[in-house]
């Protein structure tokens, strides 16, 4: 939109107020000269080659993108700044028809308003997941835009119901029927659309670069850039994981919540039980599932990994970076868990969550769980969270907690990529942030939330969610590569080998486990 | 003539048309990508025989063509086993026979992913009814599906539950076709009912068996939804298949062909 504005000088919206740009001959004039003359300006009516090059250029770079060339006819109102100091702090602009717009600079950069013309409205597609506190979040908020906005309407639609949302994103993708944004983008997918060219950079967008300034700082966007630099994909929710524990099996054990991995097999060891006395344990500290599909590892040795690597993931700069002691300890407690019987070596029936009902006396988990537990209303179950128990001698300051940061992307084949930069930072506002909190039990991805007094009131609409929320900015993400859906894959047989079965040694399956991830990453 | 030889063609069209769009062109184009790097979203690039090395280096790849063979030497015995028994038995004067035979034929109509759902919930450790009924006998519990040693022959009987209705059908045809006249003669050799099926309905029934082997290895290739959705493939890759195999590595690795990124470096 600014591109549109800014280009709008070739076609009279200058100091001089002349076309510079001659549309019947296609030439451009020289520049725009400071004089005595009573408008102050004059116009320098040479046309060579340069110009008239630089013109085209920037130009047909304007009228390529329908979101710039729309604003390709707004001409300033008011007195022309004819230096940087007379430069106003907001400046109108009348469009064709009635539309008109206005540019006001503010702490955060600039901010835009816009009341439309009487042309045709942009219409978005947004599809945000198709949970049921999701869909009623996506829907409110777009009311409200579409309220606000009678120039640009959107439109919700759940996601398509398939496995997960990368299948159904990549297969839309391949279908050319992408919408113009979508939530619920994971860092397993981002690496991949960016590669196929799929999704807009929004970094450099203004709507999207203020909202990013405002909400996080720079070491959260870190880990998030691209090997150019880029942030491609909106950092919308994250999901740290926390040990929760229920309140009243640990008591009964005479168990304080364990803080260090070594506490923590110790309480497996005091609560697994055999209640019904038929020699086989029917209650236990803690369950790890035995299936080996990749983000299943996000609810046992990835927590318990991160806990403990001073913020070190699994692979970095095209290195493999988990041959270390933290996934040795990760993976020596797994396997000293099921070799001691302490972990259940079977599955339960589906649909029944063990914790829930009392099978299990903690679970690890992010804080959407919270809102689950709630929607259960499991009589009598008191849950309380700490941190996920890291090693020995870890630094506090130093655990990190996992958490599956949730995207927004705007995908290439929108027409309107402002436009849906605009829609994203609306969604990602702070009214919006806390709406996050109240309706999903979910937080954003937002610097300084859990002392932020905004959201007080939110987050303590839920249980624990106050606690969840310190660990936003503590928290490590997959890493953003295409590969690492076979990277996890590769893991869970370093899980399977190492810790469920103990076929062979846990540094053994960790080397096994690092070579085949050289292998893929020297592959591509 | 020539009217003839048009409407001729028209009756075809419709089978011909579906069968070049599904049958041939897959096939077709299957054997380009074979050759190509591709991951179907960038521009695919000519890989020679890069894929097929790829293959036959990749012990995951062989693990499931094991895997697969071991399923089948479980699954066709037990098949043909079952489905001639039933329908023997489904042969003769039976009360509510049209109840049985409908009954047994159902669980084939059922969508593969609900059958799996279903029998996960048979499979259960916990409550599973299988495993209670274990326990009710004094049994121990078995966890059938993360078992490296049970979950494959689990998945095996599941599959021959659900499939065997319709080979039953064609057993029942077949029986049906056995004379009178051969029956009466061995009845009046004096033969016993064991030896009358072992040398008179077994070999008469050998195209059947034929037929029901051919089918039921065809399906076990393609073996994919049960372990896709009751095991994932594990305990440690014990129910990976082929069809497992080419499914997660063209829609979670996005592997269409080893591809080399063109727009983009990854380190």
């Amino acid at each position: 939109m600014l591109a549109g504005v800014t280009a709008g000088w070739f076609l009279g919206a200058n100091a001089a107020g002349v076309a510079m740009y001659e549309e019947a001959s296609g030439r451009t004039f020289d520049g725009i000269d400071s004089d005595t003359s009573a408008t102050g300006v004059k116009v320098n009516r040479n046309a060579g080659a340069e110009s008239t090059i630089e013109a085209l250029l920037a130009l047909q770079a304007v009228t390529g993108d329908p979101d710039a060339a729309r604003y390709l006819r707004f001409r300033p109102m008011g007195e022309a700044a004819v230096s940087l100091a007379s430069v106003p702090l907001t400046r109108e602009y009348s469009g064709p028809g009635e539309a008109r717009l206005t540019l006001r600079r503010d702490s955060s950069g600039v901010s835009i308003d816009e009341v439309s013309g009487p042309d045709a409205p942009i219409t978005l597609t947004y599809w945000p997941a198709a949970n049921p506190a999701e869909v009623r979040l996506a829907n409110r908020l777009a009311a409200r835009w579409n309220a606000e906005h009678a120039d640009v309407q959107v439109r919700v639609q759940p996601l398509p119901a398939g496995r997960s949302t990368e299948e159904v994103l990549l297969a839309a993708i391949v279908a050319r029927a992408t919408p113009d944004i979508s939530s619920n983008v994971s860092s397993a997918l981002l690496a991949r659309l960016v590669r196929a060219g799929g999704v807009v950079r929004l970094d450099d967008r203004v709507a999207t670069a203020a909202r990013l300034a405002e909400r996080t700082n720079s070491a959260m966007l870190a880990p998030l850039r691209l090997p150019d630099g880029g942030i491609y994909a909106f950092p919308w929710k994250t999901n740290p994981e926390m040990l929760m524990y229920n309140v009243e099996l640990l008591a009964g054990a005479g168990l304080a919540p364990p803080r260090t991995q070594g506490e923590l097999l110790d309480a497996l060891r005091r609560l697994v039980r055999d209640t019904d006395g038929d020699g086989r344990a029917d209650r236990w500290g803690m369950w790890a599932t035995l299936k080996t599909t990749w983000y299943e590892r996000f609810y046992d040795f990835y927590p318990l990994y991160l806990a403990g690597s001073g913020g070190e993931t699994l692979v970095r700069d095209g290195a493999v970076r988990f041959e270390n002691e933290a996934a040795v300890q990760a993976l020596e407690l797994l396997r000293a868990g099921f070799a001691e019987g302490l972990l259940p070596k079977s599955n339960f029936a589906l649909g029944r969550d063990p914790f829930a009902d009392g099978t299990v006396a903690m679970k690890i988990i992010g804080p959407w769980f919270v809102k689950e537990m709630d929607e259960l209303k499991v009589q009598g179950l008191t849950y309380d969270v700490v941190p996920v128990p890291a090693a020995e001698g870890v630094d506090p300051g130093q655990r990190f907690a996992f958490a599956d940061l949730r995207s927004i992307a705007v995908f290439s084949t929108t027409r309107h990529p402002d436009a849906a930069a605009r829609f994203v930072a609306y969604l990602t506002s702070p009214d919006a942030d806390r709406m996050l909190i109240e309706e999903a039990s979910q937080l954003p991805y937002r610097r300084g939330l859990s002392a932020d007094s905004r959201y007080r009131r939110a987050l303590s609409r839920w249980p624990t969610l106050t606690e969840y929320a310190t660990y936003v900015e503590q928290s490590r993400d997959l890493d953003v590569d295409p590969d690492v859906v076979e990277i996890f894959d590769v893991l869970s047989e370093a899980y399977e080998e190492g810790a469920v079965f103990g076929l062979v040694p846990v540094r053994e399956a960790l080397a096994k486990a690092a070579a085949e991830v050289r292998r893929i990453i020297d592959a591509r | 003539m020539r009217a003839e030889e048009r409407s001729g063609w028209m009756l075809v069209a419709p089978y011909a048309t579906f069968l070049l769009a599904f049958a041939a062109y897959p096939i077709v184009f299957a054997l380009a990508l074979v050759f190509l790097h591709w991951d179907l979203v960038t521009t695919p690039t000519f890989a020679g025989l890069d894929n097929i090395q790829l293959l036959t280096h990749d012990t995951r790849f062989w693990r499931a063509v094991g895997n697969t063979f071991v399923f089948l030497a479980i699954h066709v015995p037990l098949q043909i086993a079952t489905a001639l028994a039933l329908a023997v038995v489904l042969n003769r004067p039976l009360a509510f026979r049209a109840f049985w035979r409908a009954a047994f034929f159902l669980p084939v109509v059922i969508s593969g992913a609900v059958v799996a759902i279903l029998w996960n919930s048979l499979y259960a450790t916990d409550v599973g009814l299988i495993n209670t009924l274990l326990v009710r006998i004094g049994l121990q519990p078995v966890p059938w599906l993360t078992n490296p040693s049970t979950a494959m022959p689990a998945i095996a009987v599941m599959v021959t539950w659900k499939n065997v209705g319709f080979y039953v059908i064609i057993y029942l045809a077949g029986l049906q076709y056995i004379p009178r006249s051969c029956k009466e003669a061995i009845e009046m050799e004096g033969a016993t009912s064991w030896q009358r099926f072992r040398f008179l309905t077994l070999p008469l029934l050998l195209p059947q068996t034929i037929l029901v082997v051919m089918l039921s290895t065809i399906n076990g290739f393609q073996l994919f939804i049960e372990p896709y959705v009751m095991t994932g493939g594990g305990p440690l890759r014990r129910t990976y298949s082929i069809v497992l195999y080419l499914y997660t590595n063209a829609f979670s690795y996005q592997r269409w062909g080893t591809q080399r990124p063109l727009a983009w470096h990854w380190p």
